[in-house]
């Protein structure tokens, strides 16, 4: 026993040098862990102004009848097709209504259908693609091709087929939109999973006598959430564009709904004497997505463990 | 009188190759080709072989974590070949594993303290407290006291193994397969933590498959060894005599190396000619043949059994 031992250190004394700085290379990497995150998301540049915007539109959307005096849905005969004034500084529209009041109350609209219908795609996708991922075999096949045939829908046309066969309304714009892009996060998460699954502690976790729903929520699912909060970053805009492109050809919300793209449908026929009121909804559903892809990208360089 | 704990009969493990559309398989890879052993109850039964001759497939089959092709797998007399999955947990209570890598085999977002109180709940332990004083005592036994809160990241090599050990114990197991437990290890602490599961096993009680190349660790470890090759095993004998007088002339190839290394003598290193075959398509009659210098017609035709030359010693090659 004995001489096993010192003959081999013998041998490995020199290693011990690189033994050491094993130890320090983890102790740098156990306080970079969270602090590092934080600091490299605010050193990144398109994080923090990605980040602004959408704290910003996060603000508007919550605080909407804080921050204006106007209704949304009264007209006003006696401010009809205001150019922006002090008053009203994004002008008012063919009802004199405030525009300004509008998109504020808009934000709401796109932010509550954006939430929503994340919310519920990426329920439904994480928890087919696990299903597929984990169990394989003929589960898998069958979830993999209807998952196949759902991605390889464009997604608006999809949504727009939905609304025919629903109907017009808000409600079934998240239907569609839902429906539209659960595939997303199906494919990724059954990816995750059959990586995941192939690693020895999850095999250690089944040796352990851990049932499968364990194994899949307590082991798999946390390793696998990075892709996941990345993709549904980014699809926090997709959803906003479908909603206000739904609403743009009428078929999301109804009038007077303030709905970004329906204020911006209500404007088209006034381009030449009124441009501020497509004007302004437009540039903020472009901001508004500009800031979610700039975030979800800088999420993706940050918490990329290669980079 | 029952003194095994387990008992391998005539195992095989084939992976599919190739599938084609309707599912069907053509080809197999036999990892595992029909392989007999057991394991008495305190004993260490190393497993030898060049890479790829199945060892780990063997200690996976057995653990019913690849399902067996054939045969039967007898763990404290109890048939487990075909037992269903839920049932499956109360055999982990008494067989554990151990792997090679120990980094991967823990959960890289848990620390080290809570998967262990997990596995305690899992198998029943519900009262905190109790847990929280059994995973210290855990952490205690393997030489790692007071380091509970950490995350396997935070751990050298050997530490983690240490941990997975710490885990393998938690369930009081009465067997445990290592799988290359010290292969990834740095050399100066392998000996420190094959000098744990050695002092672990006469402590607790416990009986090991250990699964190794590294014949100098086998050696030291074992009580018996088999020697496998190409999915087969080949000779099984007490360690002493196996290391002394190998039979097989595959064992004879594989030990000369370590006997070069150690214990005076000088004897010559027998290299081996030619590739492993594939295990897809194994040569016919015995599957050494091929490398074989005492190969003869009937080695190409007739597949040597198993024969018993003494002092516990088996064999399965036409020379004897
Ligand atoms: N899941 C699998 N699917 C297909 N073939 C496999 C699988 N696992 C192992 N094999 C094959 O089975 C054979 C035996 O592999 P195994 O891992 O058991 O060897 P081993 O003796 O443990 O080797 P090593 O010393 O490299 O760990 C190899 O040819 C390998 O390629
Ligand atoms: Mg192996």
């Amino acid at each position: 026993m004995a001489m096993y031992q010192s003959k081999d250190i013998e041998v490995y004394a020199d290693k011990k040098w690189l033994e050491q700085e094993a130890v320090k290379e983890r102790e740098q990497e156990k306080k970079s862990a969270l602090v590092g995150f934080a600091k490299r998301l605010f050193r990144h540049k398109g994080a923090v102004i990605g980040g602004i915007i959408i704290i910003l539109f996060i603000f508007i959307a919550v605080f909407a009848p804080w921050l204006t005096s106007y209704s949304y849905d009264k007209p006003d005969i006696s401010a009809v097709l205001m150019a922006p004034c002090r008053e009203h500084i994004f002008g008012t529209d063919e009802f004199g209504r405030d525009i300004f009041t509008r998109i504020v109350y808009g934000a709401r609209i796109s932010l509550k259908v954006a939430i929503i219908a994340v919310a519920f795609s990426l329920v439904i996708g994480t928890v087919l693609g696990a299903i597929a991922g984990y169990y394989g075999g003929v589960v898998d096949y069958i979830i993999t091709s209807i998952t196949d045939m759902a991605w390889s829908f464009p997604t608006t046309l999809l949504a727009i087929a939905f609304i025919a066969a629903l109907g017009t309304g808000l409600q079934n714009v998240i239907i569609a939109i839902v429906l539209a892009s659960w595939s997303g996060y199906c494919r990724v998460v059954r990816g995750q999973f059959l990586s995941i699954k192939q690693r020895e502690f999850i095999e250690a976790a089944r040796v352990l006598g851990m049932s499968d729903a364990r194994i899949i929520f307590r082991h798999i699912f946390p390793n696998s959430l990075t892709p996941v909060i990345v993709m549904a970053t980014l699809e926090l805009p997709k959803a906003i564009v479908i909603e206000a492109s739904l609403s743009f050809l009428g078929l999301g919300a109804q009038p007077p709904e303030p709905s970004w793209g329906a204020i911006l449908d209500s404007g088209r026929g006034l381009l030449d004497q009124a441009p501020w009121i497509s004007l302004f909804p437009g540039i903020m559903i472009m901001l508004v997505v500009l800031g979610f892809n700039l975030f979800g990208d800088a999420l993706r360089d940050v918490l990329d463990p290669n980079s | 009188m029952s003194a095994k704990i387990l008992e391998v009969k005539n195992l095989k493990k084939y992976f599919p190759l190739k599938t084609n559309l309707l599912g069907r398989e053509k080809e197999f890879v036999k990892a595992v080709d029909g392989i007999d052993f057991h394991i008495n109850y305190g004993e260490i039964l190393g497993l030898v072989g060049e890479s790829g001759c199945g060892k780990s497939t063997t200690g996976r089959t057995v653990l019913r974590l690849l399902e067996p092709t054939e045969g039967r797998i007898i763990f404290e007399g109890q048939d487990i070949t075909h037992l269903k999955k839920n049932k499956l947990r109360s055999v982990y209570k008494h067989m554990q594993l151990v792997f090679q890598d120990p980094f991967a085999s823990l959960n890289p977002r848990k620390k080290v303290g809570n998967a262990i109180d997990e596995v305690l709940y899992v198998h029943g332990m519900k009262d905190e407290a109790q847990r929280r004083e059994t995973v210290r005592e855990l952490f205690d036994m393997v030489g790692l006291r007071g380091e509970e809160d950490k995350y396997p990241h935070e751990f050298s090599g050997g530490q983690r193994q240490r941990v997975v050990i710490a885990r393998a114990l938690a369930v009081n197991p009465k067997l445990i397969i290592c799988d290359e437990p010290v292969s990834a290890l740095d050399v100066s602490i392998q000996a420190q933590i094959i000098n744990l599961l050695v002092s672990l096993k006469n402590r607790l009680g416990l009986s090991y498959l250990f699964i190794s190349h590294d014949l100098r660790v086998v050696k030291y470890m074992s009580d018996r060894v088999a020697v496998m090759y190409l999915g087969r095993i080949v000779e099984i004998a007490p360690a002493d005599e196996l290391f002394k007088n190998p039979a097989h002339p595959y064992s004879r190839a594989l030990l000369s190396v370590v006997s070069v290394l150690g214990s005076g003598k000088n004897k010559k290193k027998i290299i081996l000619e030619g590739e492993v075959p594939n295990p897809v398509n194994p040569p016919s009659g015995c599957r050494f043949r091929t490398r074989c210098k005492y190969a003869t017609g009937q080695c190409s035709e007739i597949e040597p059994q198993f024969k018993c030359i003494g002092n516990g010693h088996f064999v399965s090659c036409h020379l004897y």
